[in-house]
């Protein structure tokens, strides 16, 4: 009963907050952002177009609406999922722009939080473990400066020494010039090298907060009774560790690694930026310069159905882990 | 207990399997790579640039790197030679008639479509009268005039005026396209759906056969060239986000080419580099400073409304600014030597006019005519006010956060400007709010630019009346230049035509409805293994485009040159990665298995 309540509050939860970032998108894009599409479209040199042609470009895009209609017809069509057709690819409709660059995308930041939080969590641990440890103080140094480097500095830094003076690795792009040309095995390699420094970059930025989070929550749980009386009855330290201690301490670390995918999107967009890595991110920028409305409307609507479906999954997973949550 | 360590096991397991895995792959890759490298003998030569590419529809196309593709993919009818000379392309010869009204021309013979269709003159009529029905915006201002265009038989096209007029001959910048396909389209709207690929079928000497949006496109050498075959095989374009990745990408050899960098110093510092060779042509586009012009006699202005501080009417004070602004100084501090003064609207060397009377830069000088025209400073905040008191000279003065260069120059023209007197108050905006401001007439001045063609035809109509709100910039109204407009047109000789154009200039530099600052140079770079570039340049002009010219010249002679190994830069940096990934995917394996086994042991002690 108290689950049933619980899990239809935050549905409920959910459901108005993704109605209140709708909203707030609508006028962020298009009231208070100056620009429009046709400006970007028609701008300086290169479009010759008439005022009676400008005039019928904005009626086509039906921007001659009054914010009000505007303002239905994309609740209307966020809501029946009919995302339209992109003002910057010319008429490309917006779901065949956002699949081509998915994947790209996913993979990166997929990977990237899986590694970032697997090494976060073990160093966390053991860093809190043994607090004090040479190994304490150099990871704790190295997580602050790591987790206060903007994103794209650091993607600058890595390609400056990797890409420049030493040339290990490409320096931008998604895949190499002759990438149809390589097999199965050789352009499974081709990706995985222009995607390294990305990957990279993403994983060093987001270890840092991993980390910090499951020292702190180790550390108070090691401050706990029942830690000293697991250890009064004797069970062995590493048993104390493992079995008393990290899952306790885990609890906040997985609210945490769901709540960070927003971010770590949203540092996919600088980074992909810095290398040219042809994705949501990159996309979103150019989306962005363009003006394209219904581009970014696309966008924004699965970041933000992303970032609620993560949010809700902590929100269960912390349920089933710790019963506390239910019944509060 | 056995359950945890289970699944230790397990995860230990599949991690050591997924590395091992890679490892055998980069070592598979990288034999791979070399022995590509070995037997295949394809040339490449990899052009990179920063702007992106949205369609290669020859009718919707804007930007540059479009430009430069589908310049490869098709013809036009008219050409222009190595001094940029109008010269036949798809055309074989030309004559207009005693009356002026009548051009016949041939067409060539023995080209072919990329699909294998014969050209004929049905195709450029068909291309022509597409563009005339169809009003396509971007191209119909290249057919003034036009009564019709027909094609009596393959070989001949016959396109007649309603005035005398030497408009096929400026050349039109049109792609000619297939009839066999432009037929396809009953509903014409839906033309603009199709992307320019796949399917791209063109004269040209290269195909475009891949495009990875976002990352690169590529084109494959067409060895049936009508104008010759090119001497390399595949020609690709890489997108880059910014100018310092593509000099880097430069630098690595992960490109041959680097296409219009924007940022001086970033030229600047690839001189030292003994593998790369600089390229600085001259011309290629003007910095202009506007001021508003909007009046009740211009339609637009009075239809759309109008604010704009009204000292800016006045040509003594259009004057004042102008002896107040230093161009050496913008040419020296902001582009770092890349660009010369400018001072007059038309820029082709063969078409300039060297105006007798340019303002020198003499702050004094502008006060003294500020003084004079009664625009004193009466309350003592170092402003000067209009004559007789009231509204101070305050200008709004808009710059491009898109153009770093027209930010740093509007620097230095607000501290010129307060020298004499004048406030302004700088803002940067991008050039979708520009386009705004300046469609409804709400500014005082702003620095924008103009791309330069080979005929001044276009530049000069910009600044007709009838162009307020269509392309000009500061909706100047003067009916004598009007009128010299449609004379030029109409000359019959090309003497009384450059004397007409000459007079054209002059009048607009004496209104002063804008100030001409800097002609921007275009910088380009590219690897010392690269040779067979011809430079176009026009009689009198200091350095000319490299590679993307009008008509079909370096492209068609560039290649390695030789015992360099160019040509195989295609395969990216990726020679040494491969090394890299097994040495990480050792260091992972060898680490992963010693904490595995560690934490088997230890849990076995647990345990105990």
């Amino acid at each position: 009963m108290g689950t049933r309540r619980y899990v239809l509050r935050k549905l409920v939860q959910a459901f108005i907050t993704l109605v209140a970032i709708l909203i707030f998108n609508f006028f962020l894009f298009r009231v208070w952002s100056p620009g429009d599409p046709v400006s970007f479209l028609t701008r300086g040199q290169g479009a010759n177009i008439s005022p009676q042609e400008r005039q019928a470009l904005i009626e086509e895009y039906g921007l001659d609406e009054s914010t009000w209609v505007q303002f239905r017809e994309y609740m209307e069509d966020t809501f029946t999922l009919k995302l339209g057709a992109s003002s910057f690819y010319q008429g490309e409709p917006v779901m065949d722009v956002f699949l081509r660059n998915l994947w790209p995308t996913l993979l990166l930041v997929g990977i990237s939080t899986l590694l970032s939080t697997i090494i976060g969590i073990w160093a966390g641990i053991r860093s809190g473990w043994r607090r004090g440890s040479a190994f304490d103080r150099t990871s704790m140094i190295g997580s602050l400066v790591l987790y206060s480097m903007p994103e794209f500095w650091l993607g600058m830094l890595l390609l400056l020494f990797f890409s420049s003076t030493l040339g290990w690795f490409p320096v931008g792009g998604r895949i190499s010039i002759n990438a149809s040309e390589l097999s199965g095995v050789g352009y499974v390699v081709d990706v995985a090298n222009h995607m390294f420094l990305p990957l990279l970059t993403l994983t060093l930025a987001y270890v840092g907060q991993f980390y910090l989070v499951m020292r702190s929550s180790l550390l108070d749980v090691l401050g706990e009774d029942y830690i000293t009386t697991a250890r009064a009855k004797g069970v062995p330290e590493r048993r104390v560790l493992n079995h008393h201690a990290v899952r306790n301490a885990l609890l906040p670390t997985v609210t945490l690694v769901a709540l960070s995918f927003g971010y770590v999107i949203g540092g996919a967009i600088t980074v992909e930026v810095v290398f040219s890595y042809q994705g949501l991110g990159l996309l979103t920028y150019t989306a962005i310069i363009a003006k394209d409305y219904w581009l970014l409307q696309g966008l924004f609507l699965f970041f933000t159905l992303a970032v609620i479906v993560f949010n809700l999954f902590a929100d269960f997973t912390y349920a089933y882990l710790d019963p506390r949550v239910r019944e509060a | 207990m056995t359950r945890g360590k289970r699944i230790r096991l397990g995860v230990g397991m599949l991690l050591t399997a997924a590395l091992s895995g890679g490892a055998l792959a980069s070592a598979a890759s990288a034999q791979e790579t070399g022995s590509t490298g070995a037997d295949d003998d394809k040339v490449t030569f990899v052009v990179g640039q920063v702007n992106d590419a949205i369609t290669f529809n020859p009718m919707f196309a804007i930007e540059t790197p479009e430009y430069n593709t589908m310049d490869m993919a098709y013809d036009t009818f008219m050409s222009w030679d190595l001094r940029l000379e109008t010269s036949a392309g798809l055309a074989e010869s030309w004559e207009q008639s005693e009356d002026g009204l009548t051009w016949t021309f041939q067409v060539k013979d023995g080209v072919t479509w990329s699909d294998g269709t014969p050209f004929t003159a049905h195709d450029v009529a068909a291309t022509y009268n597409w563009i005339l029905d169809e009003k396509v915006g971007t191209l119909s201002d290249y057919l003034p005039f036009t009564d019709e265009v027909t094609a009596p038989d393959d070989t001949t096209l016959v396109w007649t005026f309603t005035q005398p007029t030497g408009a096929p001959l400026y050349p039109p910048y049109i792609y000619i396209l297939p009839e066999h396909v432009l037929s396809t389209y009953e509903d014409k709207a839906e033309f603009r759906t199709w992307k320019g690929f796949p399917d791209t079928v063109g004269t040209g000497p290269f195909r475009l056969v891949e495009w990875q949006r976002g990352d690169f496109w590529r084109m494959e050498a067409n060895p049936d060239y009508w104008g010759g075959a090119p001497q390399i095989d595949e020609l690709v374009f890489r997108t880059f986000q910014s100018d310092e990745s593509m000099i880097q990408a430069l630098q690595q050899g992960e490109i041959d080419y680097a296409y219009s960098i924007e940022s001086p110093d970033l030229f600047a510092s690839l001189q030292g580099d003994p593998d790369i060779i600089t390229h600085e042509a001259g011309n290629d586009y003007f910095v202009q400073m506007s001021m508003n012009q909007c009046t009740d006699q211009v339609a637009y202005c009075r239809d759309t409304g109008f604010n704009y501080h009204p000292a800016l009417r006045d040509p003594q004070v259009r004057l004042a600014i102008e002896y107040a602004i230093d161009r050496q100084t913008l040419v020296d501090d902001v582009k770092r030597g890349f660009a010369e003064p400018g001072s007059t609207i038309i820029n082709q060397p063969r078409w300039t006019y060297e105006i007798p009377n340019v303002v020198p830069y003499d702050p004094a000088e502008a006060n003294r005519i500020l003084d004079e025209a009664g625009y004193a400073d009466t309350d003592g905040d170092g402003v000067r006010e209009m004559p007789g008191g009231g509204e101070p000279l305050e200008f709004r003065f808009i710059v491009r956060t898109e153009n770093p260069s027209t930010v740093e120059a509007g620097q230095f023209i607000t501290e010129w400007l307060a020298n004499v007197g004048i406030a302004t108050q700088p803002e940067a905006v991008n050039d979708a709010k520009l386009t705004d401001i300046w469609y409804s007439n709400d500014y005082d001045m702003y620095i924008w630019g103009w791309g330069i063609e080979p005929d001044p035809n276009f530049q000069l109509s910009v600044f007709q009346e009838n162009q307020c709100g269509v392309w000009s910039d500061t909706c100047y109204s003067n009916p004598e230049y009007d009128q010299l407009f449609k004379d030029q047109q109409a000359a019959a000789t090309v003497e009384e035509r450059e004397q007409i154009v000459d007079e054209m200039q002059q009048v607009f530099y004496d209104d002063r409805p804008e100030i001409v600052l800097w002609l921007n140079n275009s910088l380009a770079a590219y690897r010392n293994e690269w040779t067979g570039f011809q430079e176009q340049v026009a009689e009198g002009e200091p350095g000319g485009e490299l590679l993307f010219q009008y008509g079909k010249h370096s492209i068609l002679t560039i290649q390695p040159a030789s015992g360099s190994g160019a040509g195989s830069s295609g395969e990216g940096g990726g020679g040494i990665s491969a090394i890299v990934w097994i040495a990480i995917a050792a260091v992972v394996l060898i680490g992963g298995g010693v904490l595995v086994a560690r934490s088997r042991r230890r849990s076995q002690e647990d345990d105990v």
